[in-house]
């Protein structure tokens, strides 16, 4: 399923906890400027394999990883990259929203201000995020405020422009709505749709629906297998695989 | 029709009065002890305490005059040992939670900080004696007897300090480390200013343990009578509980000594209260703007 015209492609990843392997020879790309969703059943490795695109996977001492993840011809698993370097060229925004116990302006100059890049360059890129997360007109008059001022679907808003603030590649979403009202839910699936033109998007949901109603490219995981990987449009109508066509009509979930 | 709750007095209801009542008792004990315990202190030390008492020095061989140097003594004490203690406790507790791998070093370093919690402090008093009074060369000394206290207060803080880091919210270390943080930027940026409210709560703690204790300065700081304030850290102090220990154990005076013992005893718990209470203060303002 490896497509070479992808800027970015799992290739043969396998992955252990202690031995107990969680991904089986996956291998898919993930489309410049597209949303590619992945979808399955709880407990498929879904969450895990997204948190192989930015090695946060690297923060648990018994997991360990073979094959490669390529970002523009760079496999991100190689030895003399910089791991903080592909964390801000690939963004996440969690399931939780979790704001730093800061003002809002710190939230989003948090990467920045890591780089020390300069105050003034800071506020303007402060409030082109926030724009780009469409938060800025509700937050703009007070930015000194504390984060957790803000409801959990702003917050949540809030944690995208963080993470755009990077000006990263890619963005990886986990579950990004499954702590948040169904309102907030829809102005954050707006929002993907409205941010793929600058970003690429990874989305790991397991709201079937969303998936069908925000990307371009659906993967299909199960027991640890990239089971199918197509168009979203092709899966949802003629699904090649039945153990997807039965997640899809809600047999299991 | 509903049938009324028949009412009868059985075991249950007995039992339960019976174990109110007794829980009321003890805490009855517990403030009678408390309120005594202040009012002694209170109606022995009050009548010696004005301005003179704390703002000069002891005269007619301490039957008379003030504590001053004591006040300042146990002051510097108290600031040098804690200035002491809190960073190297915090960047210990910052090894343990966030570096160290479970290997049995670690398990030594915790073993070995909870004995320190345990050993009584007068072993403090002989360590500091021979450790930084002769074999450092500091002389009975106020950086000696700091140093003293603040091995004492080490445990406290460390553990505190661990127990405030691992109360920090893990997705705040994953949220900095996926913006692309080190793991020291993690650490200094958002766990450490996060941790710190309930780091300085055990600092507080220590604040009232180390400004008390007698038995670590015995050897190490604490001088029974002197006329000038310490100029420097090789200087020796006056302190306050040590003062209060010479006043009840030495010189030839009690019926004067005593009341000035339990006057000192006053300003000593005012003194702690007060620097509790800035702590307190300083978390209140900081906790403040933090909910998570």
């Amino acid at each position: 399923m490896v497509d070479n015209t992808a800027h970015i492609n799992a290739r043969n990843l396998n992955l252990w906890f202690d031995t107990k392997q969680v991904l089986h020879n996956v291998n898919f790309p993930v489309y410049n400027k597209k949303i590619t969703a992945l979808i399955g059943p709880s407990g498929c490795g879904k969450s895990t394999l997204l948190r192989c695109f930015n090695r946060m996977n690297d923060l648990i001492p018994t997991c360990h990883i073979k094959g490669e993840i390529s970002l523009y011809n760079q496999n991100i698993y190689d030895n003399k990259v910089d791991v903080t370097e592909i964390r801000t060229k690939v963004g996440m925004v969690f399931q939780q929203p979790n704001p730093f116990p800061k003002s809002i302006f710190n939230n989003v100059a948090y990467g920045l201000q890591l780089r020390r890049m300069k105050k003034s360059r800071i506020s303007e890129i402060v409030e082109e995020s926030l724009k780009g997360a469409w938060i800025w007109d509700e937050v703009k008059d007070r930015l000194n405020q504390s984060a957790f001022s803000l409801s959990g679907g702003q917050q949540q808003r809030l944690c995208i422009a963080r993470a755009l603030a990077n000006d990263p590649e890619i963005i990886l979403l986990d579950e990004p709505t499954s702590a948040l009202d169904p309102q907030s839910t829809a102005k954050i699936e707006e929002l993907c749709l409205a941010l793929k033109d600058k970003v690429t998007i990874l989305i790991v949901t397991h709201n079937i629906a969303q998936a069908g109603r925000i990307s371009d490219f659906t993967g299909f995981m199960y027991l640890g297998e990239m089971v199918e990987f197509a168009k979203t449009q092709t899966m949802f109508t003629v699904p090649k695989d039945k153990r997807t066509e039965a997640y899809l009509n809600g047999v299991f979930g | 029709m509903i049938k009324a709750i028949p009412v009868k007095i059985n075991i249950r209801k007995i039992s339960d009065l019976a174990g109110v009542n007794l829980l009321r008792f003890f805490i009855i004990i517990t403030a009678f002890f408390l309120i005594s315990f202040l009012y002694i202190i209170f109606s022995r030390g009050g009548q010696v305490i004005s301005w003179e008492f704390i703002t000069k020095g002891p005269v007619d061989s301490m039957t008379a005059g003030g504590i001053y140097p004591a006040i300042v003594g146990t002051f510097w004490l108290t600031i040098l040992s804690i200035a002491f203690a809190l960073p190297l406790g915090i960047l210990t507790a910052i090894y343990l939670v966030s570096y160290a791998k479970p290997y049995w070093f670690v398990r030594m370093v915790r073993i070995a900080v909870n004995t320190l919690a345990g050993i009584p402090s007068i072993i403090y008093g002989l360590f500091g004696m021979t450790v930084f009074v002769q074999i450092l060369h500091m002389g009975v000394s106020l950086l000696a007897g700091s140093l003293t206290l603040g091995i004492l207060a080490l445990p406290v803080i460390i553990n505190t300090s661990e127990e405030a880091f691992r109360q920090v919210p893990k997705s705040f270390r994953e949220a900095s480390l996926a913006l692309g943080a080190t793991e020291r930027q993690s650490i200094m940026r958002v766990i450490l200013p996060a941790a710190l409210p309930n780091i300085l709560t055990g600092t507080v703690l220590s604040i009232g343990r180390v400004a008390g204790e007698t038995a670590p300065i015995l050897f190490t700081a604490a001088t029974f009578y002197s006329h000038r304030l310490p100029k420097s850290v090789m200087d020796e102090v006056m302190a306050l509980p040590y003062h209060i220990y010479a006043l009840m154990t030495e010189g030839a005076h009690p019926a004067q000594q005593i009341p000035i013992a339990y006057g000192t005893a006053l300003v000593l718990l005012a003194l702690v209260l007060f620097v509790s209470t800035i702590a307190i203060i300083i978390r209140y303002r900081i906790r403040k703007n933090r909910k998570w």
